[in-house]
C-alpha cells in the first residue's frame, strides 16, 4: 500500500519580489524515490530549500506524513525526518571527514555510544570516506565531498532524503558508483527526492519525476514515461522530438 | 636586559587581557558575524560586581562565580536583543550602535551605583612579588597569561573533540549546512555569547587587582581587544591570543624605549598599517571575492 | 542601513527650506534673551555642518566613521596654533584646517580599497583614539590636557566681530556647506556614490570606480569636519583633547542617524536635538548618560530610519496606491537609435579570447577558451550548471584577471584592466540575480547609467553652473527615452526592488544599454521570466543586434537559444566542447552528452531510428 509522506501544495518562494517557484504541488510517498529534472533557474533548488526551511515559504502547505510543517526553521525540519543533501556539497571543510559525520548523526549522538552513531556502516558503504576519516574534508574531491555529504544525510536518519544536483561538477565515474547506490538506498526502504539536471539519469533511478519550468512543474508522472516524452527532449535542447539522430542515422 | 624582560613580563599580563577580549570577539563574531561593540563593558561588569559582593561581606571564591554568572547571563541578553534583530544587515551599523547603546547605559548605570572612582580588588596574589633576573612581577600578572592560554588551549579542545564544540564550529563555517544536520543555529550562537560573556568576565576579575575596577575600564580594553582580534584575523582564536600577548609587550616597549605617552598613538598606528597590510588579518586566508 | 532618499513629495522644496533656514538665522539673535542661549545655537549649527559632512559619508557611501572625532580635532587644533602661534587671521586658518582635514580623509580613504564594515570601524576608532592621544601628549604643540586656551576672537577687515556677528558668520558658513550638500546628494555624484553602496559590481559595471567615489565621499565630510572644528575653536576660543573622544564620535553619528541619514535635513534635526539635550537632560543629573544610552538604544530599536526617514516613510505609505502598468517592448524611440548608433562594421572582431585560462586554486573554471565574437551578433554560451559560464563572462568584464590567455575587445587588449575602465569601453553587462539599485528609482537606476557621459565636473556640480542643468536635462530626457523603450515609463518614480522580477530584468538592461554599449553581455536574462517576457526579450535582443550591437548572451533558456543565436559556443568543464551554428551544436553528440549524462548519450545513439520515428 502507498502512503503519502510528503505531499506539498500550491508552494511558492520569492527572494525579495522574485519569485522562484509558484505554486508548486507535489508528493512523495514511502519508499519512494520520485526526481524533480528542469533546467537551471526552474526553481528546483528553492523547493527543496522551501521543504528543508531553508527558505521561507511565502504560500502553500507542506505536509510531512499529514501534518503541516511549513515555516519552521531547518534545525526542525532534520529533528522531524527531512533531512536535505544541498547543493555544492557544503561540507564542513575545516574539519575531518569523521567530525562531519558525527555532526550528521548530531540530533541522535546524545543518545547513543560512538559507535552507535552507524559511522562504521558509512565507511562500509563509502570505504573511500573510511580511508580518510581523518582528513580534512575541504582536502577531498568533489566526488569523495558528495559521499560524505550523502553519508552525513544518511546518518541523520532521514524520513526522507532530498539531494540537490548530486551530479554537480562531478565526473561520469563517480557518477556510475552514485546513481546505483541511490538505487540501493531507494530498495533498502529509503524515501529520496533527487533534484537533477542530468535528466537520463535522473529519469533512469526515479520511479516517478517531476519536470520543472520557470518556477512551475510542468509535466509529471512515472519516469518510463517521461523518457518517451518529446516534450522531455525538447526543453532540454530545444529540439523538436525527431531530431536526435545518432550519428550515421540519416543515412 | 632586566628592563627588556621587565616589558616582556609585564606585556604579557596587559596583553593576555588584550588576548581575553579578543578571543570573546572571535567567540562571538564566530557564531553569528557580528558582536558586543562594547564588550569591554563586560569585563568592566565582572570586575566591579566582584567588588561590589567582596565589599558585602561574600568571600572572594564565592563573589567571583556570581559576577561571571552575571556577566553570561548579560551578554545572552545582548545577543538576543540587540545583535539578532540587527542581524541581517550589510554594514553591520545596526548592531554597532545598539550595543554601545547599551554599553553606554551599563556604564553610566554603573557609574551612579559604584562611583566614578576605581576600587582595587585586594587577592593574596598581588601581595608579593615574584623578582626574578632582575626583573619584579606580581603572581597576578602571572595568573593572567597561564589562564589566556590554557583557556585557548581548551577551547581549541571543545571545538575539536566535543559535539557541542564542533556544532559550533560547523554553525560558524557554514549556518545553513549546520541547520540541515538538525543544529539549531540561533542557540549555538546563544551560548557563544554567553561564552565570551563569560570570559569577559573572567578577564575583569583577573585584571581588578591590578589595574582597580572602576566604571571606565572597559573602554579602551575593549577597543584594544577588538582590534587585536581584527588584526589577527577575527575567526582564528589561536592567533588572537597571540596577537594580544604580542600587542601587550609591544606597548611596554613603547613606553620604554620611546615615552609612554605615546603608547595608544604608536600602537594605534600599527594596527591601521597592519591592517592595511593583512586586509584578511595577520593570520588570516584572502578571501576571493564573489560576483 | 542604507540612504534613504526617495524623490521628495515636493521637488522644488529645497529652495524654499534653504531660505527658511535663511531667514531663521537671521532673525534668531533678535529673539535670543541672553549670550549663553546664542552660544547654544552657534555650536549646533557647527555640530549641524559635522553631521552633514558624516551624512554624505554613511548615508551616501554607506561607510560608517567611528572615528569622526578626529577629524574635528584635527580641524580645531590647526586653526588654533596658526592663530595663536603663527598669527594667522580667520580666513586663512579656515581654509587650512579644511585642507589639512581634507588631506587626513584621503588618508582614512586609502583602506576603504581593502577594507569595509567593522574592519573600516576599527581604523577609524584607531585614528580617533590617536589624534586625541597625540593631542594630550604632544604638549609643546598642542598645549597637552591644558589645550590651547587664547585663540582671539574672530576679526574680518580690521574690526573684532561681536557674538551676534560671529553668529552670522556662522549661520553663512552653515548655509553654504547645507546647499553644497544638497548640491552634492542631487547630482550624478551623489547618484553614484549611492549606487556603488546598494551594488558595488553593478555600480563598476556602469564605469563607477567605487574607490574613487568612497575617497571622494571621506575627503568631502572631512573637510566639513574640519570647518566645523575651526569655528568651534573659535567659538569656545580654547581646545582641549577632552572634546574629541570616543564617545564624541559615537555622538556624531548618532545625530546622522537620529535626524535619519542620507536626507537632506536629518542631520541638521540631530544635530539640534543631540545639542540641546544635554540642556534638558541636566534635570536629570546623574542619570544624564544613561538617558543618552537610552534614547540611542531607542533610536536604533524605533526609528533605524531616523526621524526624517521615518516621517518620509510613513509619508510614502499614507500616499494613494497606484496601479502601475508596463507597456510593450522594445518600443522604438528616436533618442534611442541615436544612442545606441554605432559606426563599427559589421563582421570585424567584437571580442576575442585567445586561450583563457582561469584557475581558482587548483579548479580550473575556464581551459584555454579560444573564441571570436562578431560584431553584430548574437553569440550563446552554454553549458550544464558549474561548467563556467559565467566565470567566462567575469573575466570578459574583468571581475576575475584571467590566469593565463589573452582578451581582445575591439582590438585592444583588455586583460588587467578594471571593470569600469572597459564599461567605459564600451562594455556593459547584465548579471544572473539582477543587480539593481534597490533603492533608488527606476529612473535614476538608469540616469546613473549616464554617469560617464557626463562632461560637467565637481565644480559645476556643486556650484549648479548652467552645464549642469543643460547635461541633467539631457541625460534624464534620454533616461526616460531608454524606459519608454524598454515599456517602464509608467514605474519611473518607483523604487526598484519593487519592480516585478521580470521588469527589474527590463531595467537591468535599459541601464546597460545607457552605457551606448559596443558588446552587451547579458547573464541568464530569461531565469524566471515568464513566457510571454521571453518572446519581447527575444525580440530585443535580435533588434539590438541589428543595431551593430554584438551580444553574448548566456542562458539556459535552450529554445530561446537556438532561436535567436548566430553562434553558440558550449562549455562543459571549463572547456569548449563545441562551437559553432545552432544546428551543428544541436546535433553534437558531445552536447548531448553534456546535458544528458553518459547514460543518455548511450541511450540516445542506442536507439534505432525506427524508435525515433516512432516517437515523432
Amino acid at each position: 500500500m502507498t502512503e503519502q509522506l510528503l505531499r506539498i501544495e500550491n508552494l511558492s518562494v520569492a527572494y525579495g519580489r522574485v519569485e522562484a517557484a509558484r505554486g508548486i504541488s507535489l508528493s512523495v510517498n514511502r519508499g519512494e524515490f520520485v526526481a524533480i529534472i528542469g533546467s537551471n533557474g526552474a526553481g528546483k533548488s528553492s523547493t527543496l530549500k522551501a521543504i528543508a526551511g531553508v527558505v521561507k515559504p511565502t504560500t502553500g502547505e507542506i505536509l510531512l506524513e499529514g501534518k503541516p510543517v511549513q515555516g519552521l526553521p531547518s534545525h526542525e525540519m532534520a529533528k522531524r525526518g527531512i533531512v536535505l543533501v544541498p547543493e555544492g556539497r557544503h561540507v564542513f571543510a575545516d574539519q575531518s571527514v569523521e567530525d562531519n559525520l558525527l555532526l550528521g548523526a548530531y540530533l541522535h549522538a546524545r543518545r547513543k555510544s560512538r559507535d552507535g552513531h552507524g559511522l562504521e556502516g558509512m565507511y562500509s558503504l563509502f570505504p573511500l570516506l573510511g580511508e580518510r576519516r581523518a582528513q580534512l574534508a575541504g582536502s577531498l574531491s568533489g566526488g569523495e565531498q558528495q559521499m560524505l555529504a550523502i553519508a552525513r544525510g544518511l546518518l541523520a536518519r532521514p524520513k526522507l532524503l532530498m539531494i540537490d544536483e548530486v551530479s554537480l561538477g562531478l565526473a561520469p565515474k563517480i557518477l556510475d558508483f552514485l546513481f546505483p547506490l541511490l538505487t540501493q538506498l531507494n530498495r533498502d526502504g529509503l524515501s529520496i527526492l533527487l533534484v537533477e539536471q542530468l535528466a537520463t539519469e535522473a529519469l533512469a533511478v526515479a520511479s516517478r519525476t517531476y519536470v520543472m519550468e520557470n518556477g512551475r512543474v510542468t509535466i509529471e508522472g512515472p519516469s518510463s514515461q517521461l523518457a518517451r516524452d518529446p516534450r522531455v527532449m525538447e526543453a532540454y535542447l530545444g529540439k523538436r522530438a525527431a531530431a536526435p539522430k545518432p550519428p550515421g542515422a540519416s543515412l | 636586559m632586566s628592563a627588556a624582560l621587565q616589558y616582556v613580563l609585564s606585556g604579557l599580563a596587559i596583553g593576555a587581557v588584550y588576548s581575553l577580549v579578543g578571543l570573546g570577539f572571535t567567540i562571538m563574531w564566530s557564531s553569528c558575524r557580528a558582536a558586543n561593540f562594547s564588550h569591554g563593558d563586560v569585563l568592566m561588569l565582572g570586575a566591579v560586581l566582584t567588588v561590589v559582593f567582596v565589599a558585602h561581606g561574600f568571600a572572594l571564591l564565592a563573589a567571583i562565580p556570581i559576577a561571571i554568572l552575571i556577566c553570561i547571563v548579560y551578554g545572552i541578553a545582548i545577543e538576543r536583543f540587540a545583535v539578532r534583530p540587527f542581524n541581517s544587515e550589510a554594514t553591520g551599523i545596526g548592531w554597532m550602535l545598539a550595543t554601545i547603546a547599551i554599553g553606554i547605559m551599563l556604564e553610566s548605570f554603573v557609574t551612579i551605583s559604584y562611583g566614578s572612582f576605581a576600587r582595587p580588588l585586594p587577592t593574596p596574589l598581588i601581595e608579593k612579588p615574584i623578582s626574578m633576573f632582575g626583573a619584579g612581577i606580581y603572581p597576578q600578572e602571572v595568573l593572567i597569561p597561564v589562564f589566556a592560554i590554557g583557556f585557548l588551549l581548551c577551547l581549541e579542545q571543545f571545538y575539536r573533540r566535543t559535539l557541542l564544540g564542533r556544532a559550533m564550529r560547523a554553525v560558524a563555517y557554514d549556518s545553513m549546512a549546520a541547520g540541515l544536520m538538525g543544529i539549531n543555529v540561533n542557540r549555538m550562537t546563544m551560548i557563544s555569547f554567553g561564552i565570551a560573556a563569560g570570559l569577559g568576565g573572567i578577564a575583569g576579575v583577573l585584571i581588578a587587582p591590578v589595574a582597580q575596577a572602576s566604571a571606565t575600564m572597559g573602554v579602551l580594553l575593549g577597543l584594544k581587544g577588538f582590534a587585536v582580534a581584527i588584526i589577527a584575523n577575527i575567526s582564528n582564536a589561536r592567533g588572537t591570543v597571540i596577537m594580544g600577548l604580542l600587542y601587550g609587550v609591544l606597548e611596554k616597549f613603547i613606553e620604554g624605549y620611546i615615552s609612554s605617552a605615546a603608547r595608544d598613538a604608536v600602537g594605534f598606528t600599527i594596527v591601521i598599517l597592519l591592517l592595511l597590510a593583512f586586509p584578511q588579518g595577520v593570520f588570516g586566508k584572502r578571501e576571493t571575492f564573489k560576483v | 542601513m542604507s540612504s534613504f532618499l526617495k524623490y521628495f513629495p515636493l521637488k522644488s522644496y529645497f529652495p524654499w527650506l534653504t531660505l527658511a533656514l535663511g531667514i531663521g538665522i537671521a532673525t534668531l539673535p533678535l529673539a535670543l534673551e541672553n549670550a549663553y542661549l546664542l552660544r547654544v545655537w552657534m555650536l549646533l549649527l557647527i555640530y549641524a555642518l559635522l553631521a552633514l559632512g558624516l551624512n554624505l559619508l554613511v548615508g551616501l557611501a554607506g561607510l560608517v566613521s567611528l572615528g569622526q572625532a578626529g577629524l574635528f580635532a584635527i580641524g580645531a587644533y590647526c586653526v588654533s596654533i596658526l592663530a595663536t602661534k603663527a598669527g594667522f587671521g580667520f580666513f586663512p586658518g579656515f581654509v587650512l584646517s579644511m585642507l589639512l582635514a581634507g588631506g587626513f580623509g584621503v588618508m582614512l580613504a586609502y583602506p576603504t580599497v581593502r577594507v569595509r564594515g567593522v574592519y573600516l570601524a576599527v581604523i577609524t576608532i584607531a585614528f580617533g583614539i590617536i589624534v586625541e592621544n597625540i593631542a594630550i601628549e604632544w604638549s609643546s604643540v598642542t598645549g597637552g590636557t591644558m589645550g590651547i586656551s587664547n585663540i582671539p576672537k574672530v576679526s574680518l577687515i580690521g574690526t573684532q566681530l561681536s557674538d551676534v556677528q560671529f553668529f552670522y558668520l556662522i549661520g553663512a558658513i552653515f548655509l553654504v556647506g547645507f546647499v553644497l550638500h544638497y548640491n552634492l546628494i542631487h547630482s550624478r555624484f551623489g547618484r553614484a556614490m549611492r549606487a556603488v553602496t546598494q551594488s558595488e559590481i553593478a555600480a563598476r559595471s556602469i564605469g563607477i570606480n567605487p574607490i574613487f567615489m568612497r575617497t571622494l565621499a571621506f575627503v568631502v565630510s572631512a573637510v566639513y569636519a574640519g570647518a566645523a572644528g575651526a569655528l568651534y575653536a573659535y567659538l569656545n576660543n580654547y581646545v582641549n583633547p577632552d572634546t574629541f573622544r570616543f564617545a564624541d564620535s559615537v555622538r556624531y553619528l548618532l545625530m546622522v542617524i537620529l535626524g535619519g541619514s542620507g536626507t537632506v535635513i536629518g542631520p541638521v534635526i540631530g544635530a539640534a536635538i543631540l545639542t540641546y539635550l544635554p540642556e534638558v537632560f541636566q534635570a536629570l543629573g546623574v542619570w544624564q548618560q544613561f538617558a543618552y544610552g537610552a534614547l540611542l538604544a531607542f533610536v536604533m530599536f524605533v526609528m533605524p530610519l531616523g526621524i526624517v526617514g521615518t516621517v518620509v516613510h510613513w509619508y510614502g505609505l499614507l500616499q494613494p496606491k497606484r496601479a502601475h502598468s508596463s507597456q510593450p517592448w522594445p518600443a522604438p524611440q528616436a533618442e534611442v537609435d541615436d544612442l545606441l548608433e554605432h559606426r563599427i562594421e559589421r563582421d570585424s572582431i567584437c571580442l576575442r579570447t585567445s586561450s583563457l585560462t582561469i584557475a581558482f586554486g587548483g579548479l580550473i573554471a575556464n581551459n584555454q577558451i579560444s573564441e571570436d565574437v562578431r560584431t553584430g551578433t548574437v553569440h550563446a554560451v552554454i553549458g550544464p550548471n558549474g561548467a563556467g559560464k559565467s566565470t567566462f563572462l567575469n573575466c570578459i568584464s574583468g571581475f576575475y584577471q584571467p590566469t593565463s590567455g589573452k582578451v581582445e575587445l575591439l582590438g585592444q587588449l583588455t586583460v588587467g584592466m578594471p571593470t569600469h575602465a572597459l564599461a567605459r569601453l564600451g562594455l556593459a553587462r547584465t548579471f544572473q540575480n539582477t543587480e539593481l539599485f534597490g533603492q533608488m528609482t527606476v529612473l535614476e537606476n538608469v540616469l546613473v547609467g549616464f554617469h560617464t557621459s557626463y562632461k560637467g565636473g565637481m565644480l559645476a556640480t556643486l556650484l549648479r553652473l548652467p552645464i549642469f542643468f543643460n547635461e541633467e536635462r539631457h541625460f534624464r530626457n534620454l533616461a526616460e527615452a531608454l524606459l519608454r523603450y524598454v515599456g517602464l515609463s509608467d514605474y519611473a518614480d518607483e523604487q526598484a526592488r519593487n519592480l516585478p522580477f521580470g521588469h527589474q530584468r527590463r531595467l537591468e538592461i535599459a541601464r546597460a544599454l545607457a552605457l551606448s554599449p559596443k558588446l552587451l553581455l547579458l547573464d541568464e536574462p530569461a531565469a524566471g521570466l515568464t513566457h510571454g517576457e521571453i518572446e519581447d526579450l527575444k525580440s530585443l535582443i535580435r533588434e539590438l543586434a541589428s543595431r551593430h550591437i554584438t551580444v553574448i548572451l548566456v542562458e539556459h533558456h535552450v529554445e530561446m537559444v537556438m532561436a535567436i543565436s548566430d553562434r553558440v559556443m558550449v562549455l562543459d568543464y571549463g572547456e569548449v566542447i563545441a562551437s559553432g551554428s545552432v544546428q551543428e551544436v544541436q546535433d553534437d553528440p558531445k552536447v548531448i552528452e553534456a546535458y544528458f549524462g553518459s547514460a543518455g548519450t548511450r541511450e540516445i545513439l542506442a536507439t534505432p531510428v525506427a524508435t525515433v520515428n516512432r516517437l515523432a
